[in-house]
Formats: structure tokens, C-alpha cells, sequence
């Protein structure tokens, strides 16, 4: 049997935010199932991504192929994850020395973000931030790997209410991901 | 006479076939009057920080010297033209920053209060280019999508004017050290 391991990357900079709200209810949710999840703070780990060194890719990496599953968390910042989160990309994924399937381990990647514009302006953008997990990072994973996609819409517009349902949204689905 | 036009050329330069890259389209719009910028991305803060992430939704919503020379030039900018290699898809983390960080409501958009909705701010931009340095197989990229361009071509692209044109060169690395087919790029870009 394979046990399960949670991993949480979150890549925000502002402590009092959304994002690390719903980040914070994640790590919450998981801890509740009884799994403690080995969490990536981008930005409070500071960690210097694009001058790292190879022992902290390595470090990286390794946590990654002892994962099975990956919780992103991270706000959408111009159709696309935010440049310390491609720095992390561009070093722990790149392609240059990855194989396909090279963290065979992960079976599901969850991402939690949040857009400030509609849905509809963020379909005519491409969404190039979805494409990158469903595309980039999932041929890395498990052959059969399932991507599970968690966002926010038009957060400009949301109010107080509007986010509190999101962050219980969040609990929801993502109880019944953890359980499957 | 004429105001001179303006054009900036962003690009991950400590790779030397980048930095080659960027000289030569630098070259191919000199010759044409063209005033180039090239921001110097090395000595650019990567992330947005706290503070900036804070004063995003002021009035005043640049702290930093450097990223505030980079919203001059885009004020006045008449084309951006981004060099991007494609290490893991997406943008460069280093051109991403810079997006992130300049391209900030006041310069790039602005926010309609009422409404809510974001206003093109980039009209005065002529031209928007992107030179990618691919070595994926055709295959791959069309499964994998080529998400750099499409943040410019269509996230970048929708704060531009409604002339805005869009043009684009794609390049392997290994072509770069190869002086014919910098000159053919330089010809192009001289075209544009």
C-alpha cells in the first residue's frame, strides 16, 4: 500500500491575504484527516529560487518524489503564476534535466487560486496558468495523474460573504479529493 | 520634427545566446531611429514584495526606483518586443517579475472604480513582438501549449489599443550561433 504524502506549495507575498487564508483552511483540512503535509512557503522560505544552489533544487526535488499529492496555492497574476512560482518551476520542473514522468509519485495535483477577473476575460486570456499545471507539470507526474482545479473568479467583485463560500468550497471538495 | 519612437526589448540577458539575441534586435531597431530600452533584469527584485503587493491598489502603487524608470519607458513605449527561452513553459520567472511588478494599474490599465473593470492603458503601443528561443519538438509544444506567448499575445495583449499589432519569431537555440540566421532575424525585426 502506498502511503499517502501531501505537499503544500503557497506563493503569496502579503501574510494577511486570500491567498494564504485559503491556504491556511488547506493545511487545516488535511491535518484534520490525520496526514501532517510538508508545506513550501516560497515566500516566507526565502529562498533565493533563481540563484539556488543545487543541493536546495535537490532538497526540492526530492520532497516531490516522496509526494502523492501536490497542493498548489498561489494568487493568478497576469493569466499566470506568480514570478517566484515559475522561479520554482523553471528550477525544480525544468525541462532541461526532467524526464517524462519524473515524479512518478504524485497522483493528483490540486491548485488553489484566486483571479480578480471574470471567468469569461480569463477564458479569452487562455488561461495560461491552468494550461502550465495541466499540460506542463502534469506529464511530469503519474502517467494517470488527475489535476483539480479550485479558483476564485472575478475576486475583485467578491465580497466578504462571496470569499467566506469559496473558503468553505474549498474545504468541501477538497475533503472529498483527500479521501478518494 | 518628429518625436523619436521608443521600443522595449525585454530579455533574461545572462544567458550569452539571449544576450546575443537581444543585441541584434536592439541593432535591427537602432537602425531604424528607434530608441531602445533594455531594462536591466539582473539587478530587478524577482518577486513583488509585501509592501508593493500592499500598495498595489493605491494610488501610488510603485515603491521602487528601478521598476519606476521600467513605467517610464512603458508610458511611452511604442513597442515591447519580449525575448523569452522556455525552460518550463511559461514565462521566464525574470520577465514574469518584471510583468508583475511594472506592469501595475496606472501604467499598463487602469481600474474603473465604479464599474470595477479594467481600462486598456498600453494604446500607444504599436507593436507587441515575441522572440522565443524553443527547442520543444512540434509535438510537444502543441500539447504542452506554448503558454509564454499566449500571456503576451492575449493577457498583454488585451491592454493594448485596437491597432496594436502583433508579430513573432520563433528560434532554436542552436540556430542562435549561427551568424546567418541572426542576420535573417535582424533583417525581419528591421521590417517590423
Amino acid at each position: 500500500m502506498v502511503t499517502s504524502t501531501v505537499t503544500v506549495v503557497q506563493c503569496h507575498p502579503v501574510p494577511e491575504s486570500f491567498t494564504i487564508a485559503v491556504a491556511d483552511r488547506v493545511r487545516a483540512v488535511i491535518e484534520s484527516t490525520g496526514q501532517s503535509p510538508n508545506v513550501l512557503n516560497l515566500y516566507g522560505d526565502d529562498v533565493d529560487l533563481v540563484s539556488a544552489d543545487a543541493a536546495t533544487v535537490g532538497e526540492h526535488r526530492e520532497l516531490l518524489a516522496n509526494t502523492t499529492t501536490l497542493v498548489i496555492i498561489y494568487p493568478t497574476w497576469w493569466s499566470a503564476q506568480p514570478s517566484l512560482l515559475q522561479a520554482w518551476f523553471d528550477r525544480v520542473w525544468a525541462r532541461a534535466d526532467t524526464t517524462p514522468h519524473h515524479f512518478a509519485s504524485i497522483r493528483q495535483i490540486i491548485v488553489c487560486t484566486t483571479h480578480g477577473s471574470p471567468k469569461w476575460l480569463n477564458a479569452l486570456e487562455g488561461e495560461s496558468g491552468k494550461r502550465t499545471v495541466s499540460r506542463y507539470l502534469r506529464h511530469r507526474c503519474a502517467r494517470r495523474c488527475r489535476v483539480e482545479w479550485i479558483a476564485l473568479y472575478g475576486m475583485d467583485t467578491v465580497d466578504a460573504t462571496g470569499r467566506q463560500r469559496h473558503l468553505d468550497a474549498v474545504d468541501r471538495r477538497l475533503r472529498r479529493l483527500l479521501s478518494r | 520634427m518628429a518625436e523619436q519612437r521608443t521600443a522595449i526589448v525585454l530579455a533574461d540577458r545572462r544567458s550569452p545566446d539571449i544576450a546575443a539575441l537581444a543585441s541584434t534586435v536592439s541593432t535591427a531597431l537602432s537602425s531604424r531611429s528607434v530608441n531602445v530600452v533594455i531594462p536591466e533584469l539582473d539587478a530587478f527584485t524577482l518577486a513583488m514584495s509585501a509592501a508593493e503587493r500592499r500598495a498595489y491598489d493605491t494610488d501610488t502603487p510603485i515603491l521602487d526606483p528601478l521598476v519606476e524608470a521600467s513605467a517610464d519607458a512603458v508610458r511611452r513605449a511604442d513597442a515591447i518586443v519580449v525575448i523569452v527561452d522556455t525552460p518550463s513553459n511559461g514565462l521566464p520567472a525574470v520577465i514574469k517579475g518584471w510583468i508583475d511588478r511594472v506592469l501595475v494599474p496606472g501604467v499598463a490599465f487602469v481600474l474603473d472604480e465604479s464599474t470595477q473593470r479594467v481600462r486598456p492603458a498600453l494604446g500607444h503601443v504599436a507593436l507587441l513582438a515575441v522572440i522565443s528561443v524553443d527547442d520543444r519538438p512540434r509535438l510537444r509544444r502543441w500539447f504542452e501549449h506554448d503558454n509564454a506567448r499566449r500571456v503576451i499575445f492575449r493577457a498583454l495583449r488585451l491592454v493594448c489599443g485596437i491597432r496594436t499589432r502583433t508579430r513573432s519569431i520563433r528560434v532554436r537555440t542552436v540556430d542562435l550561433r549561427d551568424p546567418q540566421v541572426l542576420d535573417a532575424i535582424q533583417r525581419k525585426v528591421s521590417k517590423w
